[in-house]
């Protein structure tokens, strides 16, 4: 069912982009199919393997360690630790999201998933040495993520926060 | 200033990494099926693969509207103009446009980097640049669509977004506090 309302969410944003872009640049529709071919391309080949591999990791994955761990009601530990995991984690999105959903089969808490996919975002191990640290040297690099290593714990604790006021879940 | 590839690839890898990559996928795919039939034994196994199998065909639609969505970001968005719009920002406004520049900027590498680079050239702070990764990172909308969304659903989602809302205010201001230690 979420699948359907996300599915109709993004279809119905691409139709409206769609429309928008049709009519103020011409050729828009075969730029944008080239872009999404691109994309296409570099994901089909992987996401089956990204997925079986998630879902095995996700079983093979001790539930009461996660629970224990990272699990709901861990609190600041929790989402420190997830922190401190979702810096380490290498790779891109697709094996982070599907890592995320077993994660949270095996009994992690939202909060702590928060902070883990959001010092992955922010650390992400390979872009940061392919891309940021040779486009923009390493002072910035070392800056910037010394700057942003208390996000990921400010998220985390937010999102425990408005689980507390039952704005979400 | 930024040139852009007719075709291209949006993941966190340069095309030429691409078939690198993949192995790592199979590689580790391999690996955890194997591991989890040594442990578990066949029948978990393919519970597992059946399990992956539902997963993709739930997850596809999803990717595939998502992937188009990205194509005509791209196309209605070109680099240099969000490069312009940041320039050298001048305080809370350039935060705002740098915040709302990162939400928008694709997903992947291949469009920020290049942009944040043009960014300090134009003589952009080490403060609106922060603000701008960090919105990208955390709030872009691109990723939200293709991955989080499909997988996570809209309550985690939207649980996350509002959690991670004051994130690139927050390390503009800590960036903007060691500022002069960055400049070289």
């Amino acid at each position: 069912m979420s699948f359907l309302i996300a599915f109709a969410f993004v279809a119905g944003l691409t139709a409206l982009l769609a429309v928008i872009a049709g009519r103020r640049t011409p050729g828009a529709h075969r730029e944008a199919g080239v872009a999404a071919r691109g994309y296409f391309r570099s994901i089909a080949p992987r996401l089956p393997f990204a997925l079986v591999a998630a879902e095995c990791l996700g079983r093979l994955l001790p539930p009461e360690v996660v629970t224990a761990w990272i699990g709901a009601g861990t609190g600041p530990l929790g989402v420190l630790i997830a922190s401190g995991v979702g810096a380490a984690l290498p790779g891109g999105p697709m094996l982070a999201f599907p890592l995320a959903i077993a994660l949270l089969r095996a009994g992690a808490g939202p909060e702590a998933l928060v902070a883990l996919i959001t010092a992955w975002s922010l650390v992400a191990v390979n872009r940061t040495l392919l891309f940021e640290l040779p486009l923009l040297g390493s002072r910035f690099t070392a800056w910037r993520l010394a700057v942003c290593a208390p996000l990921p714990i400010v998220a985390g604790m937010a999102a425990g926060a408005l689980m507390g006021l039952g704005l979400a879940h | 200033m930024q040139s852009r590839s007719p075709t291209p690839a949006p993941d966190d890898e340069p095309r030429p990494r691409v078939t690198r990559t993949t192995t790592f996928f199979v590689v580790l795919a391999l690996a955890s099926a194997g591991g989890l039939a040594w442990r578990d034994g066949g029948g978990e196994l393919r519970a597992a693969l059946a399990d992956a199998a539902v997963l993709l065909l739930l997850v596809s639609p999803v990717i595939g509207a998502a992937l188009l969505l990205g194509g005509y970001v791209r196309a209605l968005l070109p680099h240099d103009r969000v490069a312009r719009w940041l320039g050298p920002g001048s305080g809370w406004r350039g935060y705002a446009l740098a915040m709302l520049g990162g939400i928008v900027t694709p997903a992947g590498p291949f469009a920020v980097f290049p942009i944040l680079v043009a960014l300090r050239q134009a003589g952009a702070g080490f403060a609106v640049c922060v603000v701008y990764v960090t919105a990208w990172a955390t709030l872009g909308a691109q990723r939200v669509m293709i991955w989080e969304l499909p997988f996570l659903g809209f309550d985690f989602v939207l649980l996350r977004l509002v959690a991670s809302l004051p994130l690139p205010i927050l390390a503009g201001l800590l960036a903007a506090a060691v500022a002069r230690r960055v400049t070289r």
